[in-house]
């Protein structure tokens, strides 16, 4: 039976040729992720080594006691920049998430850190007007209609075709027969989504190692969970009253309520109930916040030489200068700590509240588990983020130490600058995250079975025909 | 054997089938004939075990169908108005499909010779079934019936849109059917093919069997004349 029914899905062209156009879609899909990737990892690259270069040259000439590389001050405030980059996790190509919201990698100063942060806004705007056409996106939404094509007709549609009274009367009990080709079916879904995972893979990632085939495991239960999903609400819809064209167009509605209506609300929702830190308000905030921090550094530096009128050029007003500078940036710094810790309090809020809102729609559950997954959801930006603060807190008060105290960078100064830990993409952290929505999904699925298995016993007892003649 | 004895179905206050009596022998075929919504179909399904009796009894070779229609279908084969199978699959391709659901295995050589021996050309054997016509379809539903040994068939209106060649090879094969020993049961519309093919003929109307003969003792136009008598009773 399962093998005749196999048979049977090979010859049905709207689903031969639905699965080879989702298995290219989903190609094109990870090589547009490959690409961004390959494309973002250079600029990366780019950076760091200007970074590293700059540095590696500075330190070579405070050996030789060049005055610009033993100030601090010109050190910290112009000649050197930290750059920053974010670990690009396995499967990151495969869903782009958020990651086009925010650059891989930043290039900071001891300056105050929304200085740094500015610079990396959103790398294109072209991007984020059209989105990211990613896999993540092409599976969420295209696996339902594929699977919907396989069972808008399951029951209905072999009862259209005279083939369910034939197959009873052959010896099958309906239940019996109806599960089996269900199961053939839903099991057969499942194989061509693990293809296209599969695929997604070899086609989006540049390097392969042990979490490429987690990756490929985690995603194909994730995914398998989905189809199982869509597999049980089809099934349910065909078993209640109604022709095939009526449940297609339920199936229809459907997917359309839970993979594109719902997502958009909850988006509304969270927008609505929190609504997104303004970028502007913020640039405003720091503006008022360092103009008044200069005021106050000029007017102190003013106060200062009046008293020393002595000192009043060289090197003791250069390293006046920079005193002044890191003090003004720590005024901007402390001014600006609330607006951008209000800016991830709001973040955290947003995410906090998409999670939760996110079990409505199983389209929103199974996105949500991918980016998990790939690390690209919001709370690994956030965490990169918070690291990249931390980070920039380091850096800032090994050059204000030495501004302060008046020290020459050495060459062995260079050695000690802060280095920069990209945070932690642990696999199995990611799996347990992803695991619940797989269960929940799992859990509506095995529901939905179980009513659809009580409907189909009384399908046994009476097969329901037209009344003719 | 086919067997009813005071088999009734209502549906609320609706009586679509009152006290049938009736009985099919090996190798007898029984034409029942009635306008729509006489019963015919109730009665079929009812053999089938789609619907459950109101009262009395249905059988097949001994099994009541009320009791175990698991049992009662394996005795059965069974050839709707229209043969729809699956489209896509050849005649060879369903007819196999349906064999293994009933449990039956055939080799490719027998699966042939069951469709040539219900009349289908080995040229259409592996042609997609959408491009069979009714009456080809009808072949492959005959086929079915053959590959599975079925001791008793119930066909409802089986030649209906058939064009009289093939309506009379229709007819043929299921003659050499019941000539195997298989007892027929055929809803129709279709006097002339009843008068042609049956060993007995029963006319329904409103749910009862209001008269029975034997084909061989009445001619076509006095059929035809207690049909109509039947039909215009008030």
């Amino acid at each position: 039976m399962i093998g005749a029914e196999l048979s049977l899905l090979r010859r049905e062209p709207h689903l031969k040729w639905g699965a080879l156009a989702l298995l290219m879609l989903v190609a094109i899909a990870a090589w547009n992720g490959r690409m961004l990737l390959e494309s973002r990892t250079a600029d990366a690259t780019l950076a760091l080594q200007e970074s590293r270069d700059t540095i590696e040259a500075l330190a070579k000439q405070a050996g030789n006691g060049n005055p610009t590389a033993t100030s601090p001050g010109a050190a910290a405030f112009g000649a050197v920049s930290a750059t920053i980059v974010r670990h690009i996790a396995t499967g990151e190509s495969l869903a782009i998430g958020q990651t086009d919201l925010e650059a891989n990698f930043q290039t900071l100063t001891a300056r105050n850190p929304y200085a740094s942060f500015a610079a990396s806004a959103p790398d294109n705007a072209l991007r984020l007007a059209v989105g990211n056409f990613d896999v993540a996106f092409v599976l969420v939404w295209l696996v339902p209609l594929l699977v919907i094509a396989a069972f808008f007709d399951i029951v209905a549609g072999e009862r259209e075709r005279g083939v369910l009274a034939l197959a009873v009367v052959a010896g099958a009990a309906a239940s019996r027969y109806l599960w089996t080709k269900w199961l053939t079916r839903t099991l057969a879904s499942i194989v061509v989504t693990w293809l296209a995972v599969a695929l997604a893979i070899v086609v989006g990632e540049q390097t392969w190692t042990g979490d490429t085939a987690i990756a490929l495991l985690a995603w194909g239960t994730v995914l398998s969970a989905y189809v199982f999903f869509w597999a049980a609400l089809a099934l349910a819809c065909n078993v209640g009253r109604g022709n095939s064209e009526r449940h297609a167009a339920v199936l229809a509605a459907a997917w359309l309520t839970l993979v594109i209506l719902l997502p958009a609300a909850i988006n509304l929702i969270v927008s609505n109930v929190f609504p997104a830190p303004s970028r502007v308000e913020l640039a405003a905030q720091l503006r008022e916040a360092t103009e008044s921090a200069d005021r106050a550094a000029a007017k102190d530096r003013d106060r200062w030489f009046f008293d020393h009128p002595d000192l009043r050029s060289g090197e003791a007003e250069r390293v006046a200068y920079y005193r002044s500078v890191a003090a003004s940036e720590r005024v901007i710094t402390a001014a600006i700590t609330p607006q951008l810790s209000a800016f991830e309090t709001r973040a955290a809020e947003r995410r906090e509240l998409t999670r939760r809102l996110q079990w409505l729609s199983p389209a929103a559950t199974t996105h949500d588990a991918l980016t998990v997954l790939s690390h690209t959801d919001g709370a690994s930006q956030a965490a990169f983020r918070d690291a990249a603060l931390q980070f920039h807190a380091r850096w800032q008060a090994f050059f204000f130490e030495r501004i302060d105290g008046d020290r020459a960078l050495t060459h062995e100064d260079y050695a000690r600058l802060p280095k920069f830990e990209s945070p932690s993409t642990s696999s199995l952290l990611a799996l347990q995250r992803a695991a619940t929505n797989v269960i929940v999904l799992f859990c509506i699925g095995v529901l939905l079975c179980l009513y659809c298995g009580v409907r189909l016993v009384r399908l046994d007892a009476i097969l329901p025909q037209e009344e003719g003649g | 054997m086919i067997e009813a004895k005071g088999l009734s179905k209502s549906y609320g206050s609706v009586q679509a089938l009152h006290e049938l009596d009736l009985e099919v022998r090996a190798g007898g075929i029984y034409c029942l004939l009635g306008a729509n919504g006489a019963g015919k179909t109730t009665t079929l399904n009812l053999f089938l075990g789609f619907i459950q009796p109101t009262s009395g009894m249905a059988a097949i070779s001994g099994v009541v169908v009320r009791d175990d229609p698991v049992a009662a279908r394996r005795q059965v084969a069974y050839i709707p108005e229209t043969v729809m199978l699956y489209g896509m699959l050849s005649g060879v391709e369903n007819l196999d499909y349906f064999a293994k659901l009933s449990g039956c295995r055939h080799d490719q050589r027998a699966l042939r010779g069951f469709l040539q021996r219900a009349g289908l050309a080995p040229a259409a054997h592996d042609r997609p079934l959408k491009t069979y016509s009714k009456g080809m379809r009808q072949k492959v539903g005959v086929a079915i019936a053959l590959a599975r040994n079925a001791r008793a068939l119930l066909l409802d209106e089986p030649t209906s849109g058939l064009d009289p060649k093939a309506s009379n090879e229709f007819s043929e094969l299921i003659a050499g059917m019941a000539r195997d020993g298989a007892a027929i049961l055929m809803a129709t519309h279709d006097l002339f093919r009843a008068r042609e093919t049956g060993t007995h003929i029963g006319i329904m109307r409103d749910g009862v069997l209001r008269a029975e003969f034997v084909a061989s003792e009445i001619d076509h136009v006095s059929l035809e004349n207690e049909y109509l008598k039947i039909m215009k009773e008030d």
